[in-house]
């Protein structure tokens, strides 16, 4: 008897110890210094987020920085949802235009400003754009323009004049059908824009230039039209009836959710559509030479927006919001660190930062085509709610109308319900 | 205390870490997940009872609702798969096995040899190995080329083929039933091969006369496993299509439909209903499954 109660003890205490160390090591691990920093990227953005890690713990010894890194944007988001439901959310949350999804769970950092956090040096509208009702929730990690970028080498090695910066939808197609006959075989002269699975952006643009955005937040409605929706499908269908996009099935084996899987870098099609931060990424991807373009028509419709590129947001649960803010004080306004991160995630809102000067060519060029195109631009439209959803929506109804599934009209409709869907959800 | 009771107290004494694990790591989740297909929860907000609208949504359950088009074609993807991938992979199995079960000299190295896809199978390096073989540009097509054909599509990519690229993947993955197969080959005895040689049956008609009806156990066991597993599959769609299920949702898996809906878009309660569907069609299959083998399968009597 002696015999079994001693052994079912020792199982009880041992299965206990197991359990006790798993509750007891999690905090442990958030407190030993060490900040956890959530973001999405590959290539570049990896390895200079890396360096800026190194030259941050060379300066401050005892702080160590954990980078949790997710391929895109979708992978990110899956993961730092799982981690914040069950308590063990990162130091640092990188967060896009769905800030306002995740305010809740981030902290106000009001307390911080001035002090840690020199908000002195940030541009007024880059601090509004990280506020929610009074309280500053996000750092903009620096501004972005929706863009078209031009693959240099490959129009030159083809023998045709490279495009004019500014364009009409005239001039553009024209453009266009001039590439279609001078590139070899295989290769078009634009992405299928709306193949953008991620992203409906480059459909935005479109809603803008028709004057007809997306989504008004205080009257929650859109001014998409059925018919509205099936003139940018229409538009598509021209381009892909002729050549002038690749054909439904080469466009759907590039993912385009970074440079990896992007048919611009793959050397398939000589134009497509990019936020200016992402430039420098998908230059490192390539030894041909990218360059920006205006979306057509942008000069005449001031239909181009600038956006915050991302945001450093601190979870209300961070265990280090000290030596986290300091952190983030360090990614956003010290000069070295603005040199190291270039404009990855945005041209820097910080004048400390700016005051670094570009960092490279490529950096050079998002700040020339930042300047250039800030007249073709007005406010930001707002986000149509459950944007993932959306995107992943309005995607696949693209492709129906790409493989043939459905006519542009139905597509149109489909389009326009949609929307309604995700405003009334 | 009498004996009987001190002898389970020790086997649940030496049990209870396992019992645990099984309390909170699986009976827990499985029953908060019945709880969470009743209502609607995005992680970041608590849920809320919703009663069965989740289900509502799915099928259509009025005039206005429609049911979830999506929903409604993942199912469909998922049904074309297991009954085009399972049988092709059982087929494909036994023959190999059938091939196998001779004395070969090395015939321990072919098998291991055979049996190695199946440890790759599930693997991510192996889905984008795939993807890279039938990309519009890939090897397939290459070797295509070469012999002369012109016009190939980009199977990935192309709604009318990606599907087919999968079951492919499933199929190469048949070494665990070709195992099987084996292991039960060698259990039916040799005399009755002898025997009905000796009164002139060819190989043809002892494979239907005596294989079969000996393999009939075998076979059905293979046939549910398989069948269970294959209608959960997920790595294989997720990495081909990059998450997406397309082109067109034509590989939109059912699994990964829960997926891209619980942690894509934040319905949670409306995933965990898809789980309790996903397993009361599994359940009922099988159960059909259990039902048409009693006439067909044939238990050996012990020699």
């Amino acid at each position: 008897m002696k015999k079994i109660l001693m052994i079912s003890s020792l199982a009880i205490a041992l299965v206990t110890a197991v359990f006790a160390n798993g509750k007891a090591a999690a905090p442990a691990a958030e407190n030993d210094g060490t900040i956890r920093w959530a973001y999405w990227g590959s290539g570049e953005r990896v390895e200079i987020s890396q360096k800026a890690i190194d030259l941050y713990e060379s300066r401050n010894p005892g702080v160590k920085i954990n980078p949790e890194v997710s391929g895109g944007a979708g992978d990110h988001f899956v993961k730092v949802d799982t981690q914040l439901a069950g308590g063990m959310g990162p130091d640092i949350i990188q967060m896009g235009g769905n800030i306002y999804d995740y305010s809740d769970v981030i902290l106000s950092l009001n307390a911080y400003a001035g002090t840690l956090l020199d908000v002195d040096a940030i541009d007024d509208s880059a601090i509004e754009s990280g506020t929610i009702n009074g309280e500053l929730k996000g750092v903009s990690t620096g501004v972005t323009m929706p863009a078209l970028v031009y693959n240099k080498t490959m129009i030159e090695k083809a023998g045709v004049p490279l495009p004019s910066f500014t364009m009409t939808y005239a001039e553009f197609r024209n453009y266009l059908v001039l590439l279609k006959s001078k590139l070899p075989a295989g290769t078009y002269p634009m992405q299928d824009i709306g193949v953008t699975s991620s992203s409906s952006t480059a459909f935005g643009y479109w809603t803008r230039f028709n004057g007809t955005p997306l989504y008004d937040g205080d009257t929650n409605s859109t001014a998409v039209t059925a018919a509205a929706a099936q003139k940018y499908l229409d538009l598509f269908k021209d381009y892909r009836d002729n050549g002038l996009v690749p054909p439904p099935d080469v466009a759907a084996g590039f993912a385009e959710s970074n440079a990896d899987t992007s048919a611009l870098i793959a050397g398939k099609v000589a134009i497509a559509f990019l936020f200016t931060n992402q430039l420098s990424g998908y230059q490192a991807a390539t030894t041909d030479e990218l360059n920006f373009l205006e979306f057509p028509g942008a000069a005449a419709t001031k239909a181009l927006w600038q956006a915050p590129s991302q945001f450093y947001t601190v979870n209300k649960d961070s265990k280090n919001i000290e030596e986290t803010v300091k952190f983030i004080n360090f990614l956003v306004n010290d000069p070295e660190a603005a040199k190291i991160l270039g404009s990855n995630r945005g041209a820097s809102a910080s004048s400390s930062a700016r005051a670094a000067g570009a960092g490279s060519a490529t950096d050079q060029k998002v700040f020339d085509y930042l300047e250039k195109s800030k007249d073709h631009a007005s406010m930001e439209t707002d986000h149509v709610p459950n944007d993932t959803e959306f995107n992943s929506t309005l995607f696949l109804i693209y492709q129906r109308v790409a493989f043939g599934q459905i006519d542009t009209k139905e597509g149109g409709k489909q389009v326009a319900d949609l929307i309604q869907r995700m405003i009334s959800k | 205390m009498n004996k009987k009771l001190r002898e389970n107290l020790t086997s649940y004494a030496f049990l209870t870490p396992w019992l645990l694990g099984f309390f909170i790591l699986t009976l827990y989740p499985m029953f908060s997940s019945l709880y969470l297909a009743f209502t609607q929860y995005s992680l970041r907000q608590p849920p809320t009872w919703v009663g069965l609208r989740n289900f509502i949504t799915m099928f259509g359950g009025s005039e206005t609702i429609m049911g979830d088009e999506r929903f409604l074609n993942s199912v469909g993807v998922t049904f074309k798969f297991v009954f085009l991938s399972v049988p092709l992979k059982l087929i494909f199995a036994l023959v190999v096995a059938m091939l196998m079960n001779k004395k070969l000299k090395l015939i321990g190295l072919y098998r291991a040899l055979y049996y190695i896809p199946t440890l790759l199978g599930g693997s991510v390096a192996i889905a984008v190995l795939w993807r890279r073989i039938f990309a519009g540009d890939g090897l397939l097509n290459l070797i295509l080329m070469k012999i002369g054909m012109t016009d190939l599509p980009a199977w990935i990519s192309n709604p009318k083929y990606a599907l087919g690229t999968l079951i492919l993947l499933a199929v190469w993955q048949f070494g665990s039933p070709m195992i099987i197969f084996l292991a039960g080959l060698q259990q039916i005895p040799k005399e009755y091969y002898e025997a009905s040689s000796v009164d002139g049956a060819g190989k043809i008609r002892q494979f239907f006369a005596i294989t079969l009806p000996g393999l009939s156990p075998i076979i059905f066991f293979n046939l549910v496993m398989q069948m269970v597993s294959a209608f959960q599959s997920f790595t294989q769609a997720f990495i081909v299509s990059g998450g997406s299920g397309g082109p067109l949702d034509s590989t939109m898996f059912y699994s990964l439909y829960l997926y891209i809906k619980g942690f894509g878009f934040s319905e949670m309660g409306y995933a965990a209903a898809m789980a309790w569907v996903l397993l009361l069609i599994i359940a009922v299959l099988t159960a059909f499954a259990f039902k048409v083998s009693g006439n067909l399968v044939t238990y050996g009597s012990g020699e």
